[in-house]
């Protein structure tokens, strides 16, 4: 690094180099211990309140089991009650427990079977939901990480890999998305009705005025494919525009949800990928020992060590 | 040369980082150009990727269930109500469509989701169409019965 090496003609291991330094950036281990309490808080809440879809399937009967390419490749299972209840309290106990940061591989491998599980099970009977891509990718990343605490960690590649995988998925399911839009709908997707269809099917008081001006919908679809495939550049850009455009991302998600009141949890909380999360370690790391002393304070004396 | 710095990675661990980029980038592109979406996690991203007739219809899938005394009326199309919600029976229309009899499986899907509820006597699916013109709904709604199961 300490040579002068001119940009059009950089050798080989300098080139090397920096390619290493943007898919594996040495960034602070505390940043992925952030991220990483926030995807295990995230899991319990997704199995237990936002995305529980799962639970009925039993009564569904597997006459309708419509399997994935997965389930069939692996002959998974068709679901059965009990089969539901253990991925669904397993990878939400389990979560819990992966958020004390003991055995980080062990536990987070775990969670990601039992929280995969469920979403097949639930994505088995005829649609699939495309906001989890992104999630999925950070729960398989996170346990490769190892350690990680909230506090002296130091800059780590492995952290960086993860992060940068996870902002990877995030930007793969905006830029796919669009090529999907192209494959299904054609070109003429951004000149037709889709989204007067979405406010027709999910429409909420803050979008079905839209239907009576037309123009306001059909520019949306403009905005939308424009962002959709520009949204690589995030993963080329300084700190300060990597934040505003995240929080444009964010913006987009929360006008969907306005609109339409479909929101993509997962998807959301996996933006939290760019930002330099490290800065709300120290404030975490001081709440977690708040509660691990008001534990050990009020239990007996076999929790304390 | 750099130095070997904390926290940089063995060659080994930054070679199989690299692979598995490169594997899941692979799977996801081919999901992406070739695949369904029961290629899920590596599937296309296709939320509302189909383009709609600006003077075209809207259709939503409703169901109807009758009552012993005989009456028809729309019940909710949710996994919380049948077991399924609308885009699952969306998703299945063809095979629900061409095998009617599956419609006993909301009926009972709902008898065991909410046992005091009474029995339903038949399911109905039908199809409501919103006529739009030029992306404004017109007003005109039109409902199509597409499968019938009774008991």
């Amino acid at each position: 690094m300490g040579t002068v090496t001119s940009p059009t003609a950089a050798p080989a291991p300098a080139r090397l180099d920096r390619a290493r330094g943007w898919l594996l950036p040495a960034v602070p281990l505390e940043r992925v211990a952030v991220f990483r309490v926030l995807v295990y808080l995230f899991v319990p809440l997704d199995v237990l309140l936002l995305h529980t879809i799962g639970d009925t399937r039993s009564a569904a009967n597997a006459d309708l089991y419509s399997p994935l390419l997965v389930g069939r490749l692996l002959h998974l299972p068709v679901p059965t009650e009990a089969l539901v209840l253990v991925c669904k309290w397993g990878a939400a106990l389990l979560a819990l427990a992966a958020l004390s940061g003991r055995a980080p591989r062990l536990l987070g491998t775990a969670v990601l079977l039992l929280w995969a599980e469920y979403q097949v099970v639930a994505f088995s009977y005829g649609k699939v939901d495309h906001d989890r891509f992104a999630f999925l990718v950070a729960l398989a990343v996170l346990p490769t990480v190892g350690r990680a605490r909230l506090r002296g960690g130091g800059p780590s590649e492995a952290a960086g890999w993860a992060l940068r995988t996870v902002q990877l998925a995030v930007v793969a399911t905006y830029f796919y998305a669009a090529w999907a839009k192209v494959r299904f709908g054609g070109w003429e997707w951004v000149n037709s009705a889709t989204l007067a269809r979405a406010v027709d099917r999910r429409g909420t008081v803050l979008s079905e005025w839209m239907l009576d001006v037309p123009w306001t919908l059909h520019a949306g679809q403009w905005v939308i494919v424009a962002f959709e495939l520009l949204s690589p550049v995030v993963l080329f850009v300084g700190p300060r525009w990597r934040a505003r455009i995240v929080a444009f991302f964010l913006a987009f998600h929360i006008a969907t949800y306005a609109g339409t009141s479909i929101f993509f949890w997962p998807h959301t909380l996996c933006l939290a990928a760019f930002l330099p999360l490290e800065r709300l370690a120290p404030r975490l790391d001081a709440v977690v020992r708040r509660a691990r002393g008001r534990v050990a304070g009020g239990r007996p004396a076999w929790t304390s060590r | 040369m750099v130095p070997a710095a904390e926290g940089r990675l063995s060659l080994t661990a930054v070679s199989w980082r690299v692979a598995l980029t490169a594997v899941g980038a692979l799977l996801l592109t081919a999901g992406t150009l070739w695949g369904q979406d029961d290629a899920w996690p590596f599937g296309p991203f296709r939320m509302y990727a189909t383009s709609t007739d600006p003077s075209g219809v809207v259709t939503v899938l409703t169901l109807e269930r009758q009552t012993a005394d005989g009456t028809w009326a729309e019940t909710p199309l949710t996994a919380e109500n049948v077991g399924m919600n609308r885009a699952e029976a969306e998703g299945q229309q063809p095979r629900l469509v061409a095998d009617p009899a599956l419609l006993a499986r909301f009926a009972d899907a709902h008898a065991r989701l909410h046992p005091a509820d009474p029995a339903w006597a038949a399911v109905r699916l039908v199809r409501v169409a919103t006529v739009l013109q030029d992306r404004r709904p017109t007003g005109e709604v039109r409902r199509e019965v597409l499968a019938t199961w009774e008991r």
